[in-house]
């Protein structure tokens, strides 16, 4: 969706404000926050794309007003309400009072003992090649990006819509986030990078000679 | 900001906290998780992955020909033979700094980044203010970080939308063909890594 997370090419922000010697969390809810967020992806669907997805939800004022793990939060409590795992009167007493839905299957708990393997097996979404949706570009090929996109999730930003840039690499099928964030299936086809020159992103304001490079779903190119 | 303002904001954070608790209570009483994985999740971000993983994938790379371009062509495998690899960084691509291009690592959309090498990203990364602009203004940005780069250099900017992670391999500074790899990786830093730093 268009949203105040989009916000590549925006102007206004100011400048970017730098902490020495920075810790990893700020905060000890901060730890909670990512733990919690990680451990709930283990036991039911709950990866990247969804998760994202409900950022994109959060009102634009709240966006900006709050902390990084304090918007982590917010989501991770508005999936598991649209999941029917919690609700407002256990979140308020602060215990468990419904029971826990099927689409969570709890054998697959996160694990403290040999965790750090799990962690370093990561949680790839490529997937092998399909007939479904045929690759239709290659290496060297110039495209343009769509012009427009839905409501939904989707990960186009609007700085590139409607953009022309050259693929520069074919990195194989991958699960199409659009999709997969709205549970209308996994759709995997090929992910390209594609470059952009700046002046054809940012017109007159371009600093010359520049480039940015963005990794795009066969859905959102078209052919030039 | 005002006084006033930052008590406000530690009242708020004490309301967080709290709304957090509450949270993992429900969530280990419907075993959807257990604290002593919450923990150890903590535990691996907070201190064993890091810029200093990164840190050793950069000298050894200026230390070893044959690895450098093993990581220039497969960063995941590459990678996953100094033990580093996972959640984040299942698709690494490193991109290399050279006389004729700068590479710098953003994701405008969220805060995609490397976590096998470089750990959890820094408020600055995350921050609307350097994801609208490095796109946009990258060569002023870098200027902003300390980075004076000859007009003749060309800026590529990386912006990890997608499945793929990015990590920059700076270039090795002169004057250090003398040191050996524990040492050279004493010099690389986070933000070298990123494309906001020289080294």
């Amino acid at each position: 969706m268009d949203g105040i997370h989009d916000c590549g090419g925006m102007q206004g922000f100011g400048p970017i404000n730098r902490e020495t010697d920075e810790p990893v969390f700020h905060h000890e809810w901060e730890k909670r926050v990512f733990a919690l967020s990680i451990a709930t992806s283990f036991v039911t669907v709950f990866g990247d794309d969804q998760f994202r997805k409900q950022i994109e939800r959060i009102p634009p004022s709240e966006y900006i007003n709050n902390s990084y793990y304090a918007l982590w939060l917010e989501a991770l409590i508005s999936q598991l309400k649209d999941m029917k795992v919690i609700d407002d009167n256990e979140l308020e007493r602060g215990a468990s009072i419904t029971p826990l839905p099927k689409c969570f299957d709890i054998s697959k708990q996160a694990q403290a003992v040999g965790l750090e393997e799990v962690v370093k097996g990561g949680a790839s979404q490529a997937m092998p090649d399909s007939d479904e949706y045929p690759q239709r570009f290659k290496t060297g090929d110039k495209i343009r990006t769509r012009p427009t996109m839905s409501y939904g999730h989707n990960r186009l930003p609007r700085y590139a819509r409607n953009k022309t840039g050259t693929i520069i690499s074919e990195n194989g099928n991958f699960v199409f986030a659009d999709s997969n964030a709205e549970q209308a299936g996994l759709n995997p086809q090929m992910l390209y990078t594609v470059e952009f020159k700046s002046e054809e992103l940012w017109a007159n304001n371009a600093e010359p000679g520049g480039t940015v490079c963005l990794d795009l779903w066969d859905a959102y190119l078209e052919t030039l | 900001m005002s006084h006033d303002h930052n008590h406000e904001h530690d009242e708020e954070e004490s309301g967080i906290a709290l709304r957090v608790k509450a949270l993992e209570q429900i969530l280990i009483e419907k075993n959807v998780v257990n604290a002593e994985a919450l923990d150890e999740f903590v535990d691996i971000f907070e201190n064993r992955v890091g810029p200093q993983n990164g840190a050793r994938v950069v000298a050894r790379a200026w230390s070893d020909p044959k690895f450098r371009q093993r990581l220039l062509d497969n960063g995941v495998d590459a990678t996953a033979e100094l033990g580093f690899s996972g959640l984040q960084g299942e698709h690494l691509k490193v991109v290399e700094n050279t006389d004729e291009v700068h590479n710098v690592v953003v994701c405008t959309l969220c805060s995609c980044y490397p976590w096998p090498v470089l750990g959890l990203p820094p408020v600055w990364y995350k921050s609307q203010a350097y994801r609208s602009r490095v796109v946009r203004e990258p060569k002023q940005v870098l200027l902003e970080f300390g980075i004076t780069l000859p007009d003749s250099k060309k800026i590529r900017v990386w912006d990890s939308n997608a499945d793929l992670r990015y990590m920059v391999l700076p270039q090795r500074p002169e004057g250090t063909e003398h040191l050996g790899q524990d040492a050279l990786a004493e010099l690389v830093t986070r933000d070298g890594m990123i494309g906001t730093a020289l080294v």
